[in-house]
């Protein structure tokens, strides 16, 4: 017992030097937490990979935040929410109140509404990963920038171009039961209306339980009505091929469309096979826009060994932005940092040059503005899809 | 919309087709709380494991189909064996410690799942593609395969607990396990090969739904919670009550939803389930 004890006080004593021995600049670095507050388990898992790994990559990148004179250690902290909003609300909990997390990327418009509270209440900048909802990004919630393309300005820019492009008539919707669902399908509806005097209409739109995997009864009653193309809204891919599959079954040959979900052509083409082929996908580049992009796909590939998932880049791009900002004012202060960046651009976005707006929308310059591009799949594989959007205010 | 035959009519085959889905799952589960009563809550990893089999063997190894078969039913005849006699048999008759002890394995198979398999969703091909048409109906072939090997399975199962010696013992057993030991019928085997050909069942059904569906390790739970629905409704331990049962379910979700919609018709099974269940607590085909 005495040697068990005399081991530990030498290894104890060890432990201390070799702490003490440490350069006195590694004990000057701070650690500055951002979190992940993402999925990273269950069928949307993907999406919360993707934001976990771009973050880690621009934390790499950033290296050391000098804010206010000293530096700073950026270190990305996941909590997983499984796309479930107990979950979402225990890891912001987490974050916020255990942790002293004042900044992250939350994935999720169907997991939102229960956090908004505690984001307003903290103050915390969230770079919100939801497409849906124009509860998530307004003058009510400052500290709130959504960080990919909304609904709102996917449909509105893009409805009647690809409506346009492809001579159609008949638009359905198939979406989750949830906020993004049922936003999403509102605005849908109000966009496709609008084009009445072009001879289309908006058919039927149809809801199902997130992981539902038998769609059959739904995509029963959408063809019934003869669309010619069915907007599959923001399920994970896996949900997407599943729908594409089924629908072909059914002998459903339209184009489906696929707004706000980031799509793996891998995945639907394992899954569905030639059903998939005629998924238009917004936010998906056939081709990389920029040599940024390319470089985080292959420096993706080489760490993981497989693709980079489609959310990587606007989670880089969006921490680096906010690093920047936060650097610039010197402060961590999450409504002085939020004044800065609602004014700031972002020209090295690997999408392209980005700024905020939405004003009109939302009532705060809060949305991302940046290129957005469309593919459609051919073979398993992206294709350009060239239309020429509209504007979104 | 207008609602009209040809509409209901594919619904109605979508939803036998689903329903036979539930059954092929729900029938290991049946047949070992019919013979042992026990609540096997790790069944729904077992069907898991069966269609992560198929796609490491099969997709990952190249194994061709027929022997793939072949090693599920043998690992999971051997596993089944194993926690039968590693687990289940010490606490034969001790319902709650059996709930427990089978909800732990469910976890645990489920959390070395996700390390092990990770948490990206993983497909297997079709094995047979296309579609057949019926009076205009379109029945995809990959669920009329997995249709056709429940409808083997329900009858050998019938046979082999209806028309064979061993299932005299295993009705023995579940009838009066005392008496039926003083009659010489060696329950622990009994037993053992309940719980085995249990798991068999789960991981085969496991083994076909997996061309059908995505696969994840937590794939399991909801054709648990259906079976868990179907074996209760259909009476606890009837085979033939479970294939009704699981073909109403299906039926009812189906047609419930060309009718009044996808999110209607979730109510309108358990609706009808309870309805069920009060006019016949048993089930349908349960004994009282």
């Amino acid at each position: 017992m005495m040697r068990l004890s005399r081991v530990i006080t030498v290894i104890a004593a060890l432990a201390l030097l070799v702490g003490l021995a440490q350069p006195p600049d590694a004990h000057a670095q701070k650690t500055f937490k951002m979190g992940a507050i993402v999925p990273v388990s269950g069928p949307a898992a993907a999406f919360g990979i993707g934001v976990q790994h771009g973050m880690e990559f621009a934390a790499e990148d950033i290296g050391t935040l000098t804010v206010g004179g000293d530096k700073y250690k950026i270190e990305v902290v996941t909590y997983d929410t499984a796309y479930d909003p107990g979950k979402a609300v225990a890891g912001m909990n987490r974050a916020v109140y255990n942790d002293g997390v004042k900044y992250g990327i939350i994935i999720g418009a169907g997991v939102h509404p229960p956090i908004l509270p505690i984001i307003k209440e903290t103050g915390f900048l969230d770079l919100a990963f939801a497409a849906a909802g124009r509860q998530i990004t307004n003058a009510d919630n400052p500290t709130v920038f959504r960080i990919m393309a909304s609904s709102d300005q996917l449909y509105q820019t893009y409805t009647a171009a690809v409506v346009e492009k492809l001579g159609l008539k008949r638009v359905a919707f198939l979406g989750p039961n949830d906020e993004l669902g049922k936003n999403d399908g509102r605005v849908l509806k109000t966009q496709v209306e609008a084009l009445k005097g072009k001879g289309v209409s908006f058919v039927a739109d149809e809801y199902y339980e997130r992981g539902a995997k038998d769609f059959g009864p739904a995509l029963l009653r959408l063809i019934a009505h003869k669309p010619d193309l069915i907007e599959t809204d923001g399920s994970p891919t896996g949900s997407i091929a599943l729908i594409a599959k089924q629908a072909r079954e059914l002998g459903f040959t339209g184009y489906f469309l696929n707004s706000t979900a980031v799509l793996e052509a891998k995945a639907i083409s394992d899954i569905a096979g030639k059903a998939g082929d005629n998924i238009i996908a917004l936010r998906i580049w056939a081709k990389p826009p920029t040599e940024l992009y390319s470089q985080l796909a292959e420096r993706h590939q080489k760490k993981y060994g497989e693709a980079a998932p489609g959310t990587l880049w606007e989670a880089y791009a969006a921490t680096r932005w906010v690093a920047d900002v936060i650097q610039k004012t010197g402060t961590f202060d999450t409504k002085k940092v939020a004044d800065a960046l609602g004014q700031s651009t972002y020209p090295q976005h690997p999408f392209g040059a980005a700024t905020w707006g939405g004003e009109k929308t939302y009532g705060a310059k809060r949305q991302i503005v940046l290129p957005i591009p469309a593919a459609i799949l051919k073979d398993g594989k992206w294709e350009p899809f060239d239309v020429r959007t509209g504007k979104f205010d | 919309m207008e609602i009209y035959l040809p509409l209901l009519a594919q619904g109605l085959a979508i939803g036998l087709l689903t329903g036979i889905l539930y059954v092929l799952v729900a029938l290991g589960l049946t047949l070992i709380y019919g013979i042992l009563h026990i609540v096997n809550f790790a069944h729904g990893e077992i069907y898991m494991l069966g269609a992560m089999a198929v796609f490491y063997f099969h997709v990952v190894g190249g194994l061709p189909l027929a022997p793939t078969l072949l090693a599920i039913v043998v690992l999971s005849l051997l596993f089944g064996l194993a926690i039968e006699r590693g687990v289940f048999r010490s606490l034969r008759g001790q319902w709650l410690q059996l709930v427990v002890a089978s909800v732990g394995i469910s976890l645990v198979i489920q959390s070395v799942g996700w390390i092990v398999f990770g948490i990206q969703e993983k497909t297997v091909p079709t094995y047979v593609p296309g579609i057949v048409q019926l009076l205009g109906v379109r029945l995809p072939r990959e669920r009329l395969l997995a249709a056709g090997v429940a409808v083997v399975l329900v009858a050998g199962l019938y046979v082999l607990v209806y028309r064979t010696k061993v299932g005299l013992a295993m009705r023995a057993i579940e009838e009066d396990e005392e008496t039926a030991r003083m009659l010489g019928v060696n329950a622990n085997r009994v037993a053992a090969l309940s719980v085995a050909l249990g798991f068999v069942l789960a991981a085969v059904a496991g083994a076909f739904v997996a061309p059908i569906y995505s696969l994840n390790p937590g794939m399991g739970l909801e054709p648990i919670l259906m079976s868990f629905l179907i074996i209760i409704v259909g009476g606890l331990g009837s085979i033939t009550g479970t294939v009704l049962a699981g073909l109403l379910v299906g039926v009812l979700q189906s047609v419930g939803g060309v009718l009044f919609g996808a999110e209607a018709a979730y109510g309108l099974v358990f609706a009808v389930m309870i309805a069920v269940l009060v006019v016949r607590p048993a089930g349908l085909l349960g004994r009282a």
